[in-house]
């Protein structure tokens, strides 16, 4: 009997996610925004604004704009919603849709005004007691949707049900990697949009890739800081999970943190450059909440801190990195 | 202290840079006697790096090198590890006596299959405490270009290690200094090989998610191999950074810059190209080649698991077809 799961939301990174359980013969039951992104779809197969070079195959997939409908019986519930809305996304639901269901979270931000990483604000404010299951990078949505061979990390404490969800990705393209650490994973996802929009900035103002190499080889030993304080537990950051998602965001050009970072570098100001982008960036807000994690006097992140000067205190991007020039080894 | 600089290609025209733009006087070996009065007149070397310019009152140049060592104390050696040998061989033994010496090489003697230094002590009975090291990630078209970047000096002496890199500190170099100076070599050589296979990665048109597991798997078979060789050669944990820019950030740049010969060589084997035409069309080899080689003789006697190394090496020596070659590195990557 086919597994049913439900995808929330309808931007990029859940348009890939509808795609890769539908293809792997899941039912797909997707809660997209409006009656016209709904309709859009069904009738074109394929998402109107993001990821649209995708083809889907509505054999498998039932888009719907109702929260009820959509979790229906459900055995996976996909939370994949930029960080900005789950707020509000949480709010149209009920816990007893999701009682029979594990949760999976695919988020990459804190949920705003909270300084709470999705998958706990999720729990808590749906009272639900299972674990969630984080379902990360390294990915780009486009590279999915070409069909590129793409590792996809499944973390969570129950091992039992990694493997059954496992077991529910079949795509050629992907590969699944399974860890235990999902908080770990959660911070790692977050932190690692921060540290692209520092390469952005670094971009802009001229920086060679010598000197990139050191910002990104100085944000990493920052994330490990971060992450064991957090979250304490014995991890190697050299895996692809972290690692890995780190470079795949840091390095590419298909990541808009970076690309708000290099209207930043330009000297756009933050909130114009934030308007020109059509989407959410991530690395902002998460900058933002982040700040007050970081007063600990133990820590020494210059790098996580300049792109919060910059993007948050009003800083000049250049002088800041003339500053941060001088903190690197 | 008087310096004088072994070689005349991009690195060693960039350090020369570097060094002049410090107002060092240096003594500069420069094997094709033709290149000499050119660089005196025009100011720029005419073959490798030629748009960083010269105060040509900082430079004695000559086309012996025995004359260069003979009137230095401090020698920048930075030519391609294939012709160490030959430039090396014919040398008197004592001539490095109460010298030191900075490698800026990046990678193994093939035909002796191991490191500089080790070259040093066979052929001169050079002393590891005088050697020293000058690595990170840096490309020289970017030292010409004054864009920002770090190297790294390692050397068992701390405060010589200091003061050899103090001489380097411009304002478009930071210097960093540590001990570990067999690692950040086998570092260097390393790379190589990891940038030649994103290369072939690339060719075979994987994309930046494949390219950031493979990477990161690279990040963890290196560090696998240097603990194995520090603690045999030092008989102690190591205490190393392997996040420090001296063996990340240049694996980074080596794996991610398109300025990188091993990669653009590599992008040639996964597109087919066979070995011997993709030298014949870049007109040099990549050092990862030779590299790949080396490292798998030299791991006879780690018994270290480098997967990669050894499946980037059989798709170069042993006609192993790169696209399987790439879906065995796949099922091995974490």
């Amino acid at each position: 009997m086919p597994e049913k799961i439900a995808v929330i939301g309808s931007g990029s990174w859940a348009t890939a996610l509808v795609k890769i359980f539908s293809e792997s013969g899941n039912k797909v039951s997707w809660l997209v925004r409006n009656k016209k992104q709904a309709d859009y779809i069904v009738t074109n197969k394929r998402n109107p604004r993001y990821l649209s070079q995708a083809e889907l195959d509505l054999t498998f997939i039932q888009p719907t704009t109702q929260p009820a409908d959509a979790l229906l019986q459900a055995n996976w519930v996909i939370f994949a919603v930029p960080a900005a809305y789950v707020q509000t996304t949480v709010q149209q639901l009920k816990n007893e849709w999701m009682q029979q269901a594990q949760i999976i979270v695919s988020i990459k931000g804190f949920v705003p005004g909270t300084g709470k990483i999705p998958g706990q604000y999720i729990t808590d404010t749906l009272h639900l007691s299972n674990d969630y299951i984080v379902l990360s990078g390294p990915c780009h949505a486009e590279e999915i949707a070409l069909h590129k061979y793409t590792y996809v990390t499944l973390s969570g404490q129950d091992e039992s049900k990694l493997i059954q969800l496992q077991k529910n990705i079949t795509s050629p393209y992907i590969k699944t990697i399974l860890n235990n650490d999902a908080v770990g994973v959660e911070y790692v996802a977050i932190l690692k949009n921060i540290i692209a929009i520092a390469n952005g900035i670094a971009d802009s103002l001229q920086y060679g890739d010598n000197f990139k190499a050191v910002l990104t080889s100085n944000a990493m030993r920052e994330v490990q800081q971060i992450v064991n304080k957090v979250a304490p537990q014995q991890r190697d950051f050299f895996d692809s999970v972290y690692f890995g998602d780190l470079l795949a965001t840091a390095y590419s050009d298909f990541s808009r943190n970076r690309t708000l970072g290099k209207l930043v570098g330009r000297g756009i100001q933050v909130r114009k450059a934030l308007q020109m982008m059509e989407m959410v960036t991530e690395g902002y807000y998460a900058s933002k909440e982040l700040h007050s994690i970081l007063q600990s006097p133990r820590l020494n992140v210059p790098v996580i801190n300049s792109v919060y000067r910059i993007l948050h205190a009003h800083a000049n991007p250049y002088y800041e990195m003339k500053l941060l020039e001088q903190q690197l080894q | 202290m008087q310096i004088g600089i072994i070689g005349s290609g991009s690195w060693a025209t960039a350090i020369a840079k570097i060094l002049t733009d410090n107002e060092h006087h240096i003594n500069w070996w420069i094997r094709n006697e033709k290149t000499i009065p050119y660089i005196q007149q025009r100011k720029h070397n005419p073959h490798y790096l030629s748009n960083a310019y010269f105060n040509t009152q900082l430079l004695n140049m000559s086309a012996s090198i025995q004359t260069v060592i003979e009137d230095s104390d401090v020698i920048v050696v930075a030519i391609p590890s294939a012709y160490v040998a030959d430039a090396f061989h014919h040398l008197p033994k004592t001539i490095f006596k109460n010298k030191y010496i900075i490698s800026a090489i990046k990678g193994i003697l093939p035909h002796h299959k191991y490191l500089f230094h080790e070259y040093l002590q066979e052929h001169f009975q050079f002393p590891l405490q005088q050697y020293f090291t000058l690595l990170g990630p840096c490309h020289a078209e970017e030292v010409a270009a004054e864009k920002l970047s770090y190297l790294t000096f390692s050397g068992m002496d701390k405060n010589v290690t200091q003061q050899l890199a103090s001489y380097f500190k411009t304002p478009y170099i930071n210097t960093e200094t540590n001990t570990d100076v067999i690692g950040v070599q086998y570092a260097a050589v390393l790379k190589n090989i990891y940038a030649l296979g994103a290369g072939i990665a690339h060719g075979l048109e994987y994309g930046d998610n494949f390219l950031s597991v493979y990477i990161a798997n690279c990040a963890l078979e290196m560090n696998r191999f240097l603990k194995a060789i520090t603690h045999k050669e030092t008989d102690k944990t190591d205490d190393n950074d392997y996040a420090a820019s001296v063996y990340l950030g240049d694996l980074l740049v080596t794996c991610y810059s398109l300025f990188s010969r091993n990669r653009t060589f590599g992008n040639m084997i996964g597109k087919g190209y066979s070995v011997k035409a993709a030298q014949l069309e870049l007109n040099m080899v990549a050092e990862g080649y030779n590299a790949s080689k080396c490292m798998v003789f030299i791991n006879q006697q780690y018994h270290t698991a480098l997967p990669i190394v050894q499946t980037i090496y059989e798709i170069l020596w042993e006609h192993f077809p790169a696209d399987e070659g790439f879906q065995k590195i796949e099922a091995l990557l974490v």
